[in-house]
Formats: C-alpha cells, sequence, structure tokens
C-alpha cells in the first residue's frame, strides 16, 4: 500500500502540508487558514478494488510496522494554520466547529426514511459466517441495504452498538453509512434468484432458504415474532476497498499525504478509546469513488461499528459481550507475553480482576479502570501510534462537545428496551469521556475556539470546562509578527487578564501575536504557551494557533 | 458556451445525482477555485501523482492468506480426492512419518452413518489400514479420533463428552505391520542397553458401543477377533531381541496367537474443554478380556485407570495438570505376550525416556504440570512423571524412574495444536515435538 513518493513535488507537498512554513519563509498566506483541502480533483478512471487480507492486516501491523519512536514522530500534515483538520473526501468538520442540536446528533449520517418495510426484502447475498451474520437486500425502493441481527440472548448487544457508533463517528466528522434499526417479519423476506452465500473459509454459492434459516434462526426479536435487524444503507458511488492507516493508495491520486500523518487518522484513536472501537482495523473502512459536480474522486469512510462499546465477539467468534482483553491488550502483545512468562505466570494482566457489569443489550464496558493511554485496538494501528499530544488535543476538544445530555440521547437510539442497561451504558460513555478529557486537556494549555470580539480576543478553557482545574486568570503578551520572516516585536511587557477575553493592543501590525499563558493551581501544564495569530488588515481574523508540546 | 455553462450549472444542482463524469476531463480537474498559494502546493502534487499511478500490489505472503480467506484455494486439510484426504503423520512409536491418506464421509446421505478408514506408509516401513463403519464418534464434520494402539485408556474408549451424538455404533477393522519395534525387556530392571528389535503383525476387528448416559458420564463396550505375530525386526542397526534376550523368557515371541477381544469402560468426564483444559477432570476406568484361542496360554484379563485432575491456581492462566494411571493384567497361570504388555516411556507417559522402554503386566504412573499461558494461544509447562512397571503382576511395584522437563504449547481455546516439550531422566534428554497434549 505504501507509495513510493518517487517526483520532488510529491516529496514536497508532503513536506509543506497544509500549515507549517519552513524557517524564514513567509508565514501566513491569503488562503489561511485553509477551511477545505481539495483533494477532490477529478480521477478519469475508478480504481481498482483493493481486497485487503483480514489476517494479513493483523501480521503486517503486528510484526512489520512497529510503531515510531515517540520523540521521531512529526506533526500531523493535513492540519491549517488554526491547528484544525480541513473539510475533504475524509473528514467533514461538524461537532468540533459548530454546534448539533440533539435532533442532529440522533439523526447522525441518516438523510432517508430507511429500509421500506411494506414491500418486503429480496435477499442478494448472505454471509453465514464471520462475528456478525447478515445479509445484503435490496428493498421495495429498489435501495441496497447491509443488514445484521443479535443473538436471541443479546438483543441489542451488536446492533444498538453499531447504530450509537454511526451516530458518534458522524458527529465527530467522519463519513459513515445511513444506520437503522428496523423490525421485520422473516416471512417479509424473500432470497433473490442470484443471491449467493459466503461461509468463512468455502467458496460463494448460491444461497436457498436453509441459509437465510440458518441465519435467522436465532435472532434476536420483539416479543410479536419481528425480527430485529441493523440496516446500514449502501454508501454513494463504486466501492474501491478499505484503506490502511499508513501510507498511500497508490492508485489515488489525490491520496499524497500519508495516512500516519493525517491528524483525524491519528485523533481517530481518541475517539475509538472513547467509545471502546476495539476493531478499528482497515477492513472496517471503506473508500468509494463517487461523483459529484462533474468530479469524480474517492472518499473515505468508517463502517461497522458492532463491535465498540460493550458489543465484541467470543471464542467461537460469535456476538457476545466484550472480551475482558479488548481493548486493553493487543491480539498479540508481546510485553505481557514475556512478563507472564518469565514469572511462571504469577504476574497477571492489570485488567483480569477489572469488575464488568454486564447486561446482555449493552455487554461489558466500564470506565472505573479505563485509561486512554492504555486503551489498545485489536492490534497495532500505525496512525494511533503517531499520535502527537496535538493530534488528541484536537480529538478531546471534539470529544468534549458531547454533553451528558447529547450522549444519552444517542445512547437512546439504540432502542435497547432495557432502561437500566441504556442508563449504565450511558452512565459508562459520560465517565469515560471525563476521562478522556482529564487525560488530553491536562497535557497541555487547553486554550481554543479563538475568536476576535469587538476590541477582544475571546477564547474557551477546555479545561476548565471540563473540569479538570479552575482558572485563576491568563498571563498575556502581544508581539507584532512580520509574516515575510516569521519574526516578531513584543508590544508590551506580559499582561494579566482574569477572564477568557484579552484587550487587543494599541498598535495594529498587519499581523499581530499574543502568547497565553493560562494559571491554574494544580495544572502545570497549562502554562505551556499557546500562541495567537491575528490579521488585522479590515477586519481582524484569527489566522493561526501554535502549541508548545 | 452556453451550452456549457448551462450543463455545468445542471451539474451544480443535481449535485451527487449527477451521472459519470466525461472521460474526457483529464485528471487532476477541479471545478473549484484555483487554489491559493498555501493550497498549491499540494495540488500541484496530487496532479503529478496523475502521472504515477499504478494499482495495489499485494505482496506475495499477502496474496497467499488473501486466497486462503476467499477460498479460492482449499485449506491444506481439506483438499481432497472423493472423500481421501492426503496426510502424513505418525502412526507408531518408531514409524517416523508416514504418508497416506484418510477418507472420511460423515453423515452418509444425511444418516447418521459414518464411514472412516485410513491407510498409511512410513518411510520405516510401517504399514497402517483401518476401517470403521457405523455410528463413529465425532464432532461435526472434524475427523474421529484415528484408533492407533495408544498408552492409556482413554484413547481406547473415545467417546467423547462433545461428540454429536451420545451414543456410538460401529464396526472398526485395523491392520498393522511394524517392522522396527523396540524391546528393552520386561519389568524394572530392565537396561537401555539392551534395546533389541523385533517385528510385529497385527489384526484386529471389533464391534464397539457407546452411550452418554448423562453428559459426564459415559460407558463402553467392545467384542473382536484380535491377531498377532512377532518376528525379527528389520533395524539393521538394532541387534535381533532373540539375540540379547532368552526368547524362551519373553512370552509369545515368533510366535502367532488369535484372541477373542471383549471388554468395557466407563468414563467420567468433567474437564471443561476436552482438548485444553483449565479446571475439572477426568477418570476412566476399563476392563479387557484378552482370550486366547490357541489353548488358553496367554488368556489375561487388564484392568486399567487412568485420573486426571486441572486444578486453577487462582486464575485461569494457571493450572496444574495431575495424573495417575495403572494397569493390572491377572494372567492366571498364564502370561501375558510381551508385545500386549502395558508400558510406559515416551511422549504421554515418562517423557524422559525411550518410547516403550518399560514393559510389564503391572505399572503405575504419576504426573504432574504446572502451565501456565503467556498468552490463550501460548501455554509454557514444567512437569515431572514418575512410574515403575513390574514384570509380572505379583511382583512389587518398587523402582520407580523419574524425569522433568519443560513445555511450550500453542494452542486454540479448543485444543492443543503443537506441543514441544524437553524431558530430563537418568538415561538422557529428549525433544518431543507432538500434535496432541501429553495428557
Amino acid at each position: 500500500m505504501l507509495c513510493p513518493l518517487r517526483t520532488a513535488t510529491l516529496r514536497a507537498a508532503i513536506l509543506v502540508a497544509l500549515a507549517a512554513p519552513p524557517a524564514g519563509a513567509q508565514k501566513f498566506h491569503p488562503d489561511d487558514p485553509v477551511a477545505r483541502d481539495h483533494d477532490d480533483l477529478h480521477v478519469p478512471r475508478a480504481p481498482q478494488e483493493i481486497e485487503l487480507s483480514s489476517g494479513w492486516d493483523v501480521i503486517e501491523n503486528t510484526f512489520f510496522r512497529p510503531g515510531p519512536k515517540r520523540a521521531s514522530v512529526p506533526a500531523a500534515r493535513n492540519v491549517n494554520t488554526l491547528g484544525e483538520v480541513p473539510d475533504s473526501s475524509w473528514w467533514q468538520n461538524r461537532i468540533g466547529a459548530r454546534p448539533m442540536s440533539i435532533s442532529e446528533l440522533v439523526r447522525g449520517p441518516n438523510q432517508g426514511d430507511g429500509p421500506d418495510l411494506h414491500g418486503g426484502w429480496t435477499v442478494l447475498r448472505g454471509k453465514s459466517g464471520g462475528i456478525t451474520p447478515g445479509f445484503t437486500i435490496r428493498d421495495a425502493r429498489g435501495d441496497v441495504y447491509f443488514i445484521k441481527i443479535d443473538p436471541a440472548q443479546y438483543f441489542g448487544l451488536a446492533t444498538g452498538a453499531e447504530v450509537i457508533g454511526s451516530k458518534f463517528f458522524h458527529a465527530f466528522g467522519y463519513f459513515v453509512p445511513e444506520t437503522w434499526i428496523v423490525y421485520l417479519r422473516k416471512e417479509q423476506i424473500q432470497i433473490g434468484p442470484e443471491a449467493r452465500v459466503r461461509v468463512l473459509g468455502m467458496k460463494p454459492r448460491r444461497m436457498v432458504p436453509a441459509d437465510l434459516d440458518k441465519i435467522l434462526s436465532d435472532a434476536a426479536a420483539l416479543p410479536d415474532g419481528r425480527i430485529r435487524f441493523v440496516a446500514s444503507k449502501a454508501v454513494p458511488g463504486r466501492v474501491v476497498g478499505p484503506h490502511k492507516y499508513f501510507g498511500t493508495r497508490p492508485d489515488d491520486p489525490n491520496d499524497v499525504i500519508p495516512h500516519e500523518h493525517r491528524r483525524e487518522l491519528r485523533g481517530y484513536r481518541v475517539f475509538c478509546a472513547w467509545l471502546n472501537h476495539d476493531d478499528s482495523r482497515s477492513l472496517n473502512s471503506l473508500d468509494s469513488f463517487v461523483s459529484e459536480r462533474g468530479r469524480s474522486y474517492v472518499k473515505h469512510y468508517l463502517q461497522d461499528f458492532s463491535s465498540i462499546l460493550g458489543s465484541g465477539s467470543d471464542w467461537r467468534r460469535m456476538i457476545a459481550p466484550q472480551n475482558p482483553r479488548s481493548g486493553n491488550e493487543y491480539i498479540i502483545d508481546f510485553d505481557p507475553i514475556v512478563k507472564t512468562a518469565l514469572s511462571l505466570g504469577i504476574w497477571e494482566r492489570p485488567w483480569y480482576g477489572i469488575p464488568y457489569r454486564i447486561f446482555p443489550q449493552v455487554g461489558g464496558i466500564e470506565a472505573s479502570r479505563f485509561d486512554p493511554d492504555l486503551w489498545r485496538p485489536e492490534f497495532p494501528n500505525a496512525a494511533f501510534q503517531h499520535m502527537r499530544p496535538e493530534d488528541a488535543f484536537w480529538a478531546a476538544r471534539i470529544v468534549s462537545m458531547f454533553s451528558d445530555e447529547a450522549i444519552r440521547a444517542i445512547v437512546r437510539e439504540g432502542d435497547f428496551r432495557a432502561p437500566e442497561a441504556e442508563a449504565h451504558l450511558a452512565q459508562v460513555i459520560i465517565q469515560r469521556r471525563d476521562k478522556v478529557l482529564a487525560r488530553y486537556f491536562g497535557a497541555l494549555n487547553p486554550l481554543g475556539s479563538f475568536h476576535v470580539s469587538g476590541a477582544t480576543v475571546g477564547f474557551a478553557n477546555h479545561g476548565e470546562d471540563a473540569g479538570r482545574a479552575r482558572a485563576d486568570g491568563y498571563e498575556y503578551q502581544w508581539f507584532a509578527l512580520d509574516n515575510q520572516t516569521g519574526q516578531t516585536r513584543p508590544l508590551g511587557p506580559v499582561a494579566r487578564a482574569s477572564g477568557r477575553s484579552i484587550p487587543l493592543p494599541a498598535d495594529r501590525a498587519q499581523y499581530l501575536m499574543v502568547r497565553i499563558r493560562t494559571l491554574a493551581p494544580g495544572a502545570e501544564s497549562w502554562r505551556k504557551r499557546v500562541d495567537v495569530y491575528l490579521r488585522t488588515g479590515g477586519e481582524p481574523q484569527v489566522v493561526g494557533v501554535e502549541r508548545e508540546i | 458556451m452556453t451550452t456549457v455553462i448551462i450543463l455545468i450549472a445542471l451539474h451544480g444542482a443535481l449535485g451527487a445525482q449527477d451521472p459519470a463524469p466525461a472521460e474526457d476531463r483529464p485528471c487532476g480537474w477541479t471545478d473549484a477555485v484555483e487554489p491559493g498559494p498555501r493550497q498549491a502546493p499540494l495540488v500541484e502534487a496530487r496532479r503529478a501523482k496523475c502521472d504515477e499511478l499504478e494499482p495495489y500490489r499485494p505482496g506475495f505472503l499477502e496474496r497467499q492468506i488473501l486466497a486462503f480467506e476467499k477460498a479460492e484455494r482449499p485449506a491444506f486439510t481439506q483438499i481432497n480426492l472423493f472423500g481421501f484426504y492426503p496426510r502424513i503423520q505418525a502412526i507408531d512409536h518408531r514409524s517416523q512419518s508416514a504418508a497416506g491418506v484418510r477418507l472420511w464421509q460423515p453423515d452418509i446421505g444425511r444418516s447418521r452413518l459414518d464411514l472412516a478408514g485410513s491407510a498409511f506408509w512410513s518411510l520405516e516401513g510401517f504399514q497402517y489400514f483401518d476401517a470403521q463403519a457405523g455410528v463413529v464418534p465425532h464432532r461435526g464434520k472434524k475427523f474421529p479420533l484415528l484408533p492407533l494402539k495408544g498408552d492409556d485408556v482413554f484413547e481406547l474408549s473415545n467417546v467423547r463428552q462433545d461428540d454429536d451424538l451420545p451414543f456410538a455404533l460401529y464396526a472398526s477393522a485395523v491392520h498393522r505391520w511394524a517392522p522396527k519395534f523396540d524391546f528393552f525387556g520386561n519389568g524394572a530392571d530392565s537396561r537401555k542397553e539392551d534395546r533389541a528389535g523385533f517385528s510385529q503383525k497385527d489384526t484386529l476387528v471389533e464391534a464397539v458401543a457407546g452411550y452418554r448416559v448423562v453428559p459426564p458420564i459415559t460407558l463402553t463396550g467392545r467384542f473382536g477377533y484380535y491377531r498377532a505375530a512377532t518376528g525379527p525386526g528389520k533395524d539393521e542397526e538394532l541387534p535381533q531381541l532373540a539375540d540379547v534376550f532368552d526368547a524362551a523368557a519373553v512370552p509369545g515371541f515368533g510366535e502367532q496367537a488369535e484372541f477373542l477381544r471383549y471388554g468395557g469402560a466407563v468414563i467420567f468426564d468433567a474437564r471443561d474443554v476436552a482438548e485444553n483444559p483449565h479446571r475439572g477432570g477426568l477418570i476412566a476406568a476399563q476392563w479387557l478380556r484378552y482370550h486366547d484361542r490357541d489353548g488358553g496360554a496367554y488368556r489375561f484379563d487388564r484392568y486399567a485407570v487412568d485420573g486426571r485432575a486441572y486444578v486453577s491456581l487462582g486464575h485461569p492462566q494457571r493450572v496444574l495438570a495431575l495424573r495417575a494411571y495403572a494397569v493390572h493384567d491377572d494372567a492366571g497361570a498364564g502370561r501375558v505376550p510381551f508385545y500386549l504388555t502395558s508400558f510406559l516411556g515416551g511422549s504421554h507417559t515418562l517423557r524422559g525416556y525411550e518410547s516403550q522402554r518399560f514393559r510389564g503386566e503391572k505399572l503405575a504412573l504419576f504426573q504432574a504440570e504446572y502451565r501456565w499461558e503467556a498468552s490463550p494461544a501460548l501455554e509454557l509447562a514444567l512437569f515431572a512423571d514418575t512410574g515403575a512397571v513390574a514384570a509380572t503382576a505379583p511382583d512389587d511395584l518398587d523402582r520407580f524412574r523419574t524425569d522433568a522437563g519443560l513445555g511450550l504449547r500453542l494452542k486454540s481455546h479448543e485444543a492443543l495444536l503443537m506441543r514441544f516439550d524437553l524431558a530430563w531422566s537418568d538415561e538422557g534428554v529428549r525433544f518431543l515435538f507432538r500434535f496432541n497434549p501429553s495428557f
């Protein structure tokens, strides 16, 4: 998958990226801050569909891609001068850029009404193996959906996780399929004449009624007999396979920033840790060749959230509450293996003693022992391993946008029909959110959302809002910036502001910089500087933010 | 020009509903405002990459794994011709690797009837053939256990707790030619230096019935005909048995004998997972009668008991596995043919000693293993074995032999996949590589 960058232009692009200029070069350009990365240039022919091996994905990431040394990790290369991720074929700024109403959050990616439930479904193909058995259908409107079920003993476990995950990850800013929980009688489903079924490890063959019976034989259902399904609508365009979390697609001209250097993929680790999406592997991503406004390009989706939160699988790869190892240790994790081996088994994994409260509907997930730094996906992920503190901070700020009320509303969309389980899950997510914020707002100066308001620069203190610590005030100093050289000149002494706004200086150089440190007892890292840049020609505008790591 | 503007306007209005774009638009084309200086290098890089596009090319290993996952090529273990599966495996303690085929047709015509068989030839000249027909103990499509002559009771009474049906009823025939068997002498005082060779040819035809009364308890019964003949060994590096031992003192050597063989067993199996136990236990007790059809000189009864316990030590990753195994042959005034005596030594008993190193009409074995899992798929073990044999049943078991060692095992949740054991005894160091558990 790694595409060698053979031309000087390509190599230069990777170094230049969207923000950091070389030393001594012009610091800001007229198009800063970039709001949209135009990685949707026209591609005349669709890339060939990539089929990735599930097994190789594990092997390659476990054995052949050792993580980078922390000191050698470069900054993310697709952030703008504000430190934000511009909109692109990977990412659409949503809750991090503007408030989202509860109704908007719970609608999530869904545009229509979901699959037609009156005209019956026609099965196009089936899958009777794997963690989540299911099939693909076409409804009476002609729309195609991927259908999954829960086992009877775990009503809502995987399907609820799928729906909740789609709404969270959509709100973060990723592209995800439209997803609904629906209830339908088995008699309303028929097998299409060309339907084929695939059983893991066997060649596809024609699907027969017995295959559907087998898939639905142990499906969770309502007392009236209707089976519970989660229906994910096929994404627009032509599917061209999943994406890896390192390198670039060699057949996609728009894909020039190595994936491990994309902030939204590095920060994905924070979101996955929060929601325990340990199955955040390449195979649960999807690239689609779409056509919009006369251009065709590859758009990048995330899919399959049925194994997040407390939903997982047992040793038979059947849906079950999460294995305690999930989220705590890689499938193959050398450190605990060596420790256990050398200690004759006396050393025990720390997570062995975690007291999980298991509900059939929401499985096993907890917050008391959750540590965002120690959280692990199923196997190493190159983008996750490249995450730097500022990447984590960026993601944590988005996490902080979810209120308790919003979280409860999204969890309600899981339609678990088990109030105690639903309340437990929402509470765990809230507690895990607080831990994420405490961790990543505690490492840097947690100021953000800078804006010019009248004659002041206003900002938010995300760390204080999250309850991490209380700020006594803010130390600041104004500078004039020579945009051509990057040199700065003090405009006055260090001053102090008691609130979340700082008066603009009288000296209006074309570019200004204000260096801010947060004064908060018990939060020393908040004294790290944040440099905020303003362009003053016309209405003053915030054009840059730089953080001390 | 007007037409173009209208078309572009329509494109904008239709948005995602737009049909596929014109093929003649160049790679890198956009209708967006040309990028500013910040974005220009990236756009330039993308347009440059248009000239360097190439498909994704997976490496060799990735292609092989993908082909396996997609079942483009059948799994190695699933390759077969009309139900005959090629296999390479050991078929006896000195056979080395044997090549052959296994036939397995479970649930023929959706009935409960199964047909199994196998034929193997080893590099050392061993031959092995067997066939079973009827309701053969099995689980799903998995092969039934090979009815090789084992060194423990449980393998002979192979109705397992997790088999599909609670009963078994089948006819079985086994024929074996073993040209290079070892004999060290009978009893505890046998010496390693006295190792001698002999050959053995035997045939067993029998009917077997088994019934799982309640989940932990299974009863089995069998009735059959057994014929055996021994002669000079074919290993040129070993002296012949008759050259080392007084043939008259080795009952049955050089003779052909026929037996009616019948008996029964009761098995109490409370292991949590039969082939990868972490707790629970198993007790199997067996009685077998060998009824010599040529005058009764070799008629005897065999009583055997095999007990195993698995104790989790505070956590399932630490298991103490214990085994006690005892055999007592009652030959009355007769003798037990040497080739039918029970034995110790080898990968399941005294691991620090040669296979079948100690033979006798009576034996006792005690084994202990401390097993700890570094991960669910990787187990390590420290073990010790001690056992003794007596040449004849009235003799005392008074000379116990002991070994100790360490092991490394690869496992799935359901079963042990590979076992590497390194064992030390007063007769040296032995390295064992097996595809089955020690006990």
